[in-house]
């Protein structure tokens, strides 16, 4: 034979093979080979391929058909069964269904953070710059030199474009009729070519022709001119101290919910602060386009040095991170891609719980389906076809939960979209479908497959061609039911021990967290925040702001006022190794607040050692500073009292030492800070201790009072201590989807003993019946059936909390001022869930040992 | 015993002509030459598989070739219980035939 010679269609063949009956196989394909040469020799190889084909086809065709007359028959056995027994179905699927819909709503949550700007037509392309200290263990930060940037872009060929944004919060911008305030953001012209956010009007070449324009976004022009044209229009923004006229010479889109880079207005760059272009300033934040097909890593070889370069004693290296990742690898605060991944795991747990109830509500059901299997098995179905009967079951169960899941889900997400304070679109594209018919398909065949091997195995040992009488047959499978008692319920007993596991663990981590935060609610921040209210300080009062605080105060509700220049809880820093008269081979970072002569007693800071601000001391200002206890230890000088401390270029010499004040979150140790006595026009926020006995009235006097100060001021307050729970932001999240996730837990674990008890209960309806004829009481029968689950939740119990103790004693070191994992959590836990199983348990025992014996007895 | 189809008939009488070449494709092509009929592969695989599951064949597998890709066939010879069968069959249509003449089947005229 030549090696030439017409070989059958590979396709083709591939189909004749994989649709044949499983007991022709391979020696069908061989066949149809042998007859393909033979019609090649007798029509030629063009005819001999058709013919194949045409083989193939109706094998592939019959095939499906008989699988389809197979199939109708399976779903018809599925209807019937959930006809008949509804409420197990209603049980199985609402089950399922809450499992699916807790992953559905996990995954559009992950599909929604990664999607996060990768709408932008260059996303690719964009790198954001940020740099991180040398030695510092990875982490950067992305705050950097507003000269880099632009650097990158004049001196790197891969560089194509740059822009940085400078952006600053709450500025008051004024029209003829309105004073807002916007977060106004500098940018450079790139910003209109780099990202696709769409300009309404003006286009991205002229918008910034003028240097004295602004670009407002959609919503903020709306609320300035309602339907007016705001092209050309004149506002005044007065961040420069004074009013400085703006025309308006764009208007952009809103930010879309997918994006991080937000923004009300934009400004030219050229009007940003002069130290937000140079290299000794880190406050802007910067992006750069690059060309297609980079190396970045070659790249961020040859930047690395860039700040050293330009600042030699620098030790940050620059580098660019992705736009796409800066997302999900967030440089500043706790990391989402973690947080994520946490969710993942328990949103799998969630879903093997519901898998678990599955299982065991379905093999449960067994002795009910002894029937059915019996005609089945005697009409000569294969353990094969029961398998499918019973996979294809569990399939159209779980396909149902996923129709309920996504209604369920519907009414999540939006509920999810608000505690994490953006909507999160349902997202049903193609690639999320496929995922979440994936899911329900794996969950489908997982939590079918172990009642497709019990229920098909359940055999009388028919034996092909011996005669047995049909009740014969049901006596064999009730006895392969019953007869091995303690194979089938130890596995279920295990599945159920393993939900129960992760019901504790959930309400272990559920206290930890609550006692944590209770704790962060409660501790001793070594400075006030109850009653404290914050107002900004409109620029124009700045300058007399004492006579505003003497106006204030003379009211006897407010006991306390302070200016300070920015929120106590931002924290601005400058790295110092110079103290002392000194260089020290050590740095340290010091935290810096430009304050008030009454800060002190405003926040009821306590005094360690010298002496705080006083009018009395002339020359206080700038050049003498107040430490906390912290550095004062840092410095490791015994008497700090005098000490000379270098802060860039200038110098301070510390006067006194106060105890240590917490002004950032308690995960981490408290830093080293200074106290700087600041002017009155440096003030942005004006910190008031007040009595909580009048609030509106209090509120509205202050109100009155700026506004006298400054007329049409656009009066806003907040609590000092809702600006200090912003830094538990994602711990509350944590706290508030983990509840939910546990509610959860506590049905779908309640649902699982209800399976097991149910099945327990129906199997031994005899003997319960016998026991109380003999004269067993209610009491006793109930103390029977529910024993085996006491020491299932103990065992349960036992077994999580080890676990639970090492997976939140991990959470519990992200904060530096953390709560111990008492014993009494793992006692509540512990009595909670025995609890909760007792009352599902009793339900049923009770309802078996109230059942009147003869009922039970009497039908055998 | 029971009865064979017509079908199970031709098949075991083709094994039975094909001696030691008994498989799918000759078998097809012996009964499709005395039938004078064209006949699928499946109306062969089905009676054959039944015949050999109910013991009046039985089967090896042997001859991987070339032109069948590699793939071995399966080789079938009668049982003692398929020639029983097809004795009874042939004792059974004889009878049939029996009180036939000739005559009685000539199309008329």
């Amino acid at each position: 034979m030549t090696a030439s010679a017409p070989r059958p269609p590979r396709a083709a063949r591939f189909l004749l093979r994989r649709f044949s009956p499983p007991h022709q196989g391979d020696i069908a394909t061989g066949d149809f080979d042998e007859l393909f040469h033979l019609q090649v020799e007798r029509l030629g190889p063009r005819r001999a391929s058709f013919w194949y084909w045409r083989q193939a086809i109706w094998t592939v065709l019959l095939s499906l058909f008989w699988g389809s007359v197979l199939l109708r028959n399976h779903l018809k056995a599925f209807l019937r069964s959930v006809r008949k027994q509804k409420g197990y179905a209603f049980l199985n699927i609402a089950g399922l269904s809450v499992g699916l819909a807790v992953c559905i709503v996990i995954v559009q949550w992950i599909r929604f953070e990664q999607g996060i700007d990768r709408f932008h037509e260059k996303a690719g392309r964009l790198h954001r710059v940020v740099y991180s200290r040398e030695g510092s263990s990875g982490k950067g930060t992305y705050f950097v030199q507003g000269a880099a940037p632009v650097f990158l872009k004049d001196n790197y060929s891969e560089i194509v474009d740059a822009t940085r944004i400078c952006a600053q919060d709450r500025v008051l911008i004024k029209s003829d009729e309105r004073n807002i305030f916007a977060d106004i953001s500098f940018v450079d012209p790139a910003f209109f070519r780099m990202f696709s956010f769409p300009l309404l009007e003006g286009s991205a070449e002229t918008v910034f022709a003028s240097p004295l324009s602004i670009v407002l976004s959609e919503d903020l022009a709306e609320k300035f001119f309602g339907n007016d044209h705001p092209i050309n229009k004149i506002l005044k923004c007065s961040y420069w101290g004074r009013p400085v006229p703006l025309k308006v010479t764009g208007v952009i889109a809103d930010p879309p919910p997918d994006t991080d880079l937000r923004y009300q207005a934009l400004l030219p760059y050229r009007l940003a602060p002069s130290n937000a272009s140079n290299w000794s300033n880190q406050w802007p934040i910067g992006y750069v386009e690059t060309i297609p097909d980079l190396s970045l890593d070659a790249l961020n070889a040859r930047i690395s040095g860039v700040i050293k370069q330009n600042v030699p004693e620098s030790k940050n290296n620059l580098w660019l991170q992705p736009l796409t990742e800066s997302h999900l690898h967030n440089l500043e605060g706790p990391r989402r891609i973690r947080f994520i991944r946490i969710f993942m795991t328990l949103g799998l747990f969630i879903l093997v719980m519901a898998g678990i109830n599955f299982i065991n509500l379905s093999t449960a059901r067994a002795s009910v389906r002894f029937q059915e299997i019996g005609i089945k098995k005697m009409l000569g179905a294969s353990r094969r076809h029961l398998m499918g009967q019973v996979l294809t079951e569990s399939l159209a169960y779980s396909f149902t939960a996923l129709a309920a899941a996504l209604l369920l889900t519907a009414i999540l997400l939006p509920a999810v979209g608000a505690a994490l304070g953006r909507p999160i679109p349902m997202d049903l594209s193609p690639s999320v479908a496929a995922v979440l018919i994936g899911i329900t398909l794996v969950t489908g065949l997982a939590s079918g497959l172990f009642p497709a091997f019990y229920l098909s195995s359940l055999s009388p040992q028919i034996i092909s061609g011996r005669k047995i009488s049909p009740a014969r047959i049901f006596e064999t499978l009730a006895e392969s039911h019953r007869g091995r008692p303690g194979r089938s319920p130890l596995m279920r007993r295990a599945l159920v021990l393993f939900q129960l596991m992760l019901l504790v663990s959930f309400m272990v981590g559920v206290l930890v967290i609550k006692k944590q935060m209770d704790y962060i609610q409660n501790k001793d921040l070594g400075l006030k925040k109850q009653h404290m209210l914050v107002v900004d300080i409109p620029r124009d009062t700045a300058p007399r702001l004492d006579a505003l605080k003497i106006d204030l105060l003379a009211n006897p509700a407010i006991t306390g006022a302070t200016g300070i220049s920015g929120p106590v809880t931002q924290r601005s820093n400058f790295i110092t190794n110079h103290w002392g008269g000194l260089e020290h081979a050590w740095e340290i970072n010091v935290g810096l607040s430009y304050v008030d002569y009454d800060f002190a007693d405003t926040f009821g800071l306590d005094l360690y050692k010298g002496r705080f601000f006083s009018r009395e001391f002339p020359n206080d200002t700038f050049t003498k500073y107040v430490a906390n206890r912290t550095l004062a230890e840092a410095l490791g000088i015994e008497y700090p009292i005098g000490v000379p401390i270098r802060n860039g270029g200038s110098q301070g010499t510390i006067i006194g030492v106060v105890d240590d004040f917490h002004v950032e979150s308690l995960h981490r140790e408290i830093r080293p800070h200074i106290l700087i006595l600041g002017k009155n026009i440096h003030f942005r926020q004006l910190y008031l201790r007040i009595d909580s006995t009048d609030l509106p009235g209090t509120i509205d006097f202050i109100k009155g009072k700026i506004e006298t100060f400054s007329p049409g001021y656009p009066f806003e307050y907040r609590f000092f201590d809702e600006e200090l729970d912003r830094l538990y932001r994602t711990d509350r999240l944590t706290h508030k989807l983990i509840t939910s996730l546990m509610v959860i837990a506590v049905l779908l674990a309640c649902l699982g003993l209800f399976g097991l008890i149910a099945f327990t209960a129906e199997r031994r309806t005899k003997e319960i019946g016998i026991r109380k004829v003999m004269g067993a009481s209610v009491y006793s029968v109930v103390r029977l059936i529910s024993r085996e689950y006491v020491v299932l939740v103990a065992a349960a119990n036992l077994a999580a909390w080890p676990a639970a103790y090492v997976i939140m004693s991990r959470w519990l070191d992200n904060f530096a001022y953390r709560t111990p994992i008492s014993p009494w959590i793992f006692a509540a836990a512990g009595g909670l869930s025995l609890l909760l199983s007792i009352l599902t348990v009793s339900w049923q025992s009770i309802r078996v040992g109230l059942a009147d014996p003869v009922a039970s007895l009497r039908s055998e | 015993m029971r009865l064979l189809t017509r079908a199970e008939e031709l098949i075991l009488l083709a094994v039975l002509k094909l001696g030691e070449e008994a498989y799918a494709i000759p078998i097809l092509e012996n009964i499709e030459k005395t039938t004078r009929r064209k006949w699928t592969m499946g109306t062969v695989y089905i009676p054959l598989y039944r015949l050999t599951e109910n013991g009046y064949l039985k089967s090896m597998l042997a001859n991987p070739t070339r032109e069948r890709g590699g793939k071995k066939k399966r080789y079938y010879r009668l049982t003692e219980k398929g020639k029983q069968a097809l004795r009874a069959l042939r004792e059974i249509e004889s009878d049939m035939w029996a009180d036939i003449s000739g005559l009685a089947l000539e199309p008329e005229q």
